[in-house]
């Protein structure tokens, strides 16, 4: 019964991180819907914590700080989407 | 199709219309499957929460051969959780007896949805499955072997491709056969303690109360220890306890993994990985980047909304003056005149044609701009961009205290807002549901996009798709604020969080858009059309009787009852600029507290009636074939216009130019040219915001009270008048600044002090609600 995935998302997040569904979905192997849905189990049972999302942004080259639109600098990475991330309630207490 | 049980092809089904419930988990595709087997066109839309209540409808099967299908809004569990709308679901599924459970299931996201099977089977029902969307499962790289899958549940899998009918035909087959055939589904291999404890319960269940679904109760009591009868009480206890007492877990846990464990080896066993990812995956990864992303996400949705409605106002421009001369030419001027042919009374050409023929004129006028922009909204919502824009609004709602769904009942409140309220019922928080509600009326409906657009092309004809856009964001803007509002007062508390499932991009078919714009521009012109129609045929047909020094009198119409009625009430919306001589835009904003359409309805008529005697002369002599050619003219001429409102902004610099936009409006019908000579464009924007804020219509209170009640509801009107009442005059008076500075400071004050007094008061308010649920808690 432990290897259920609704246990298995339970003991990542009380490992201490606070991690987004694909990520958890990655380290368990498990389906992202499957993931999604032991999410809302846990945050039903008053056990998770969404953290507020910080969007990474890659930065250009350029001195100037143009965002990439000058011809002498490479354009800045496109930012990549950082999901809610979630954190195991225990652990803030702790 | 992949059959399970044994079939016996060409065999009547018994009399009667057996009743089959279609379920599932939200945004699966079940209205797309029950309007294919009914033939209905019950909206649908790429997210979660589009159906919140149940339906239902009849659907052939074969010749002879009747049921009804209902159509259940969507429901992750049996056991809980959710908002209202599941709460529906689940009522109907326990209690009310069905031939035939149909659950659609998402091939591309299996696991998930067989968590709900886990639960279907323990009914111990009758069951069919529709593996739906197979085509986003093979897109995903997966391949679900519908056969295993039939084998091992034990019930008929039949799988679709429901978007594009696919699979309709076997589906049929299929309920004919499962209906006839009656098989249950097999029970899953519990663990054994899971097993020995469901049995032993449901057994003292069926001892005690004598229950038919004792094995559901069984789970339900477990699950769900505060539904449990008090005659079950030892009983659960007993079983809950060896249940914990070998894992260690809470039993309110425990059977949920049970759940989880199943679906998740089931599901491996009956996937097969074909591969790589397909397009849709890849696009939308990548479109997600950027539409997703935390700063971008948000200016992103309002560009695209601006560019809906700019877009369509200008696209619509084009064809505007051809709709309008047409109509007028055939509905009001050729009527008219056939009219005075067959020698109908003056009095009746004038009804008939001014009244109903001018009413029509309006609304068909229309018809271009107002069905381009449900087309846009039918693409935005069917291609699941629309989820995207709850997902982005999120962070926005949760500031102002509530959870990112609540977007989905102000996107419904585009079109309606009575679907809209009813829509807050996917908010399981009733904190949130409450502010939700509230936030409704102030959603532009379709019904004020007549008057935004009559204003529109009169007053703003190069940019009146940014004037209607504003006028939007405006509504939005109000709503978050009333949310912020009475979160910060009356309704504190914090937004109870959710986990937001993000649709796959979908190339909306054309046929499903357009059927969707088309049942939309349908209903609008029906029932807009009927009630400015009725209104003006009314106000042509009724005798004008005023106060005459003589006492009550027949008068013409500007002295008539309505006139005076509507001049003492001129002075309470003088400051936002509407003058004595304007009395129709007052009796409108009376009458139009009823229905929005009715704002418009009584200026027409009204106007019309004005006009009667000019109009008369058109009838007689009407040159229609000219007309038509005109019209047709009109065309190429807006065509070649249409650059100017993309490279003019927002152009409010002639806002006080009332002769620059009567010239600029080619406003042709007569009540169009009788609001430019009402208004000024600041006094119409003012006109127009009061109507955006004011009480939306009667249908909407009614649903708001049956929602939450009278209290909020009276609050509610008070609340959107005193807005509207507000803004529109801080817009006149600001814009008019110049010519009475000492005015405008003495509203200003005047309004921030009644703002302040409603904060004051709502603080209190709020304050009595919390010592009441201290009370009560303690």
């Amino acid at each position: 019964m432990m290897e259920s995935p609704l246990f298995r998302i339970r003991e990542l997040l009380r490992a201490g991180e606070s991690l987004s569904p694909s990520e958890i979905a990655q380290r368990l192997e498990l389906a992202r819907d499957l993931v999604d849905a032991g999410l809302q189990h846990w945050q039903s049972r008053g056990e998770l914590a969404r953290v507020q999302n910080l969007t990474q942004v890659g930065n250009s080259s350029c001195a100037n700080r143009c965002a990439g639109t000058c011809s002498g600098c490479t354009p800045p990475a496109p930012p990549v989407p950082v999901e809610a991330r979630y954190r195991w309630r225990a652990q803030r207490a702790a | 199709m992949v059959k399970h049980c044994s079939a016996v092809a060409g065999a009547t089904l018994p009399a009667g219309s057996p009743r089959i419930a279609l379920v599932g988990n939200p945004n699966c595709g079940k209205t797309t499957i029950y309007n294919l087997l009914t033939g209905t066109h019950q909206t649908v839309g790429n997210w979660p929460g589009v159906t919140v209540e149940r339906r239902s409808g009849s659907a052939r099967l074969a010749a002879g051969e009747k049921v009804e299908v209902i159509d259940l809004p969507g429901i992750y569990s049996l056991l809980g959780g959710g908002g209202e709308d599941q709460a529906v679901a689940r009522q109907f599924l326990c209690d009310e007896d069905v031939e035939l459970i149909v659950q659609v299931l998402d091939a591309s996201t299996l696991e998930r949805h067989l968590l709900l099977t886990a639960e279907l089977i323990e009914l111990e029902r009758p069951l069919l499955i529709i593996l739906n969307m197979v085509d986003e499962a093979q897109d995903r790289g997966l391949r679900i072997e519908a056969s295993a899958l039939s084998v091992r549940l034990g019930v008929p899998v039949v799988p679709m491709v429901a978007r594009r009918g696919k699979g309709l035909g076997e589906l049929r087959l299929a309920l004919r056969e499962a209906l006839r055939a009656h098989v249950l589904p097999q029970r899953p291999d519990w663990e054994p303690v899971v097993e020995a404890s469901l049995s032993e319960l449901s057994t003292e269940i069926g001892a005690q109360i004598g229950e038919e679904r004792s094995r559901f109760l069984a789970w339900q009591t477990l699950e769900m220890p505060e539904s449990t009868p008090p005659a079950l009480r030892a009983a659960r206890e007993r079983v809950a306890q060896r249940l914990q007492q070998g894992s260690g877990e809470d039993v309110v846990d425990l059977l949920p993994a049970a759940r989880f464990s199943w679906a998740a080896a089931l599901a491996s066993r009956v996937t097969q990985a074909t591969g790589k990812a397909g397009w849709r995956q890849r696009a939308t990864r990548h479109l997600d980047r950027w539409i997703l992303h935390d700063w971008l996400g948000v200016p992103i949705f309002l560009a695209v909304l601006y560019l809906v409605f700019v877009v369509s106002f200008s696209g619509g421009n084009v064809f505007l003056d051809f709709f309008d001369q047409t109509s007028a030419a055939l509905l009001m001027h050729g009527f008219g005149h056939l009219l005075l042919q067959v020698g109908a009374p003056g009095w009746l050409v004038s009804a008939l044609a001014g009244g109903i023929g001018g009413g029509l004129n309006l609304v068909i006028s229309f018809i271009p701009p107002i069905g381009l922009t449900f087309l846009f909204l039918a693409f935005l919502e069917d291609s699941g961009y629309m989820a995207r824009a709850a997902y982005v609004m999120d962070r926005l709602m949760r500031r102002v205290g509530l959870p990112g769904n609540a977007l989905v009942p102000m996107v419904i409140g585009f079109g309606c807002n009575v679907p809209a309220i009813m829509g807050a019922r996917i908010i399981d928080d009733p904190r949130g549901r409450v502010l939700t509600v509230l936030m409704q009326p102030f959603m532009s409906c379709s019904a004020r996009l007549t008057i935004y657009m009559a204003f529109a092309v009169v007053f703003f004809r190069g940019n009146g798709g940014q004037v209607v856009f504003l006028l939007y964001l405006t509504g939005i803007l109000m709503a978050l604020f009333t949310a912020w509002l009475l979160g910060k007062t009356a309704l504190r508390g914090q937004a109870r969080p959710f986990v937001m499932e993000l649709p796959p991009y979908r190339l909306p078919s054309l046929r499903s858009v357009a059927l969707q714009a088309w049942q939309r521009l349908r209903i609008f012109v029906l029932r807009v059309g009927k009630v400015i129609a009725a209104i003006g045929f009314i106000l042509f047909l009724l005798p004008g009787i005023g106060w005459t020094s003589q006492g009550l009198r027949a008068t013409d119409i500007d002295h008539s009852l309505l006139a005076q009625g509507s001049e003492a009430l001129v002075p309470l919306f003088a400051p936002m600029g509407i003058q004595r001589d304007n009395w129709p835009a007052v009796a409108g904003l009376v009458a139009g507290a009823a229905a929005k359409e009715v704002v418009i309805g009584t200026l027409n008529g009204i106007y019309q009636r004005q006009a009667g005697g000019d109009l008369m002369a058109q009838y007689r002599d009407p040159n229609i074939v000219q007309a038509l050619r005109d019209a047709l003219a009109t065309i190429p001429e807006n065509a070649s216009k249409l650059l100017s409102s993309f490279t003019d902004p927002l152009g409010f610099a002639d806002l006080n130019q009332r002769d620059a936009s009567i010239a600029d409006s080619g406003a042709s019908s007569q009540t169009l040219g009788a609001l430019a000579q009402s208004f000024t464009p600041l006094s119409a924007l003012a006109y127009l915001l009061f109507v955006l804020l004011y009480v939306p219509c009667a249908s909407t209170m009614g649903a708001l009270r049956r929602e939450v009640g009278w209290g909020w509801m009276l609050f509610s009107t008070a609340y959107g008048i005193g807005i509207a009442w507000a803004v529109a005059t801080l817009v006149y008076q600001w814009g008019t600044f110049a010519g009475h500075p000492r005015t405008t400071w003495g509203w200003t004050a005047a309004i921030a002090i009644a703002l302040l007094l409603l904060l004051l008061g709502l603080r209190q308010q709020g304050r009595r609600h919390s010592r009441l649920h201290l009370q009560e808690q303690g």
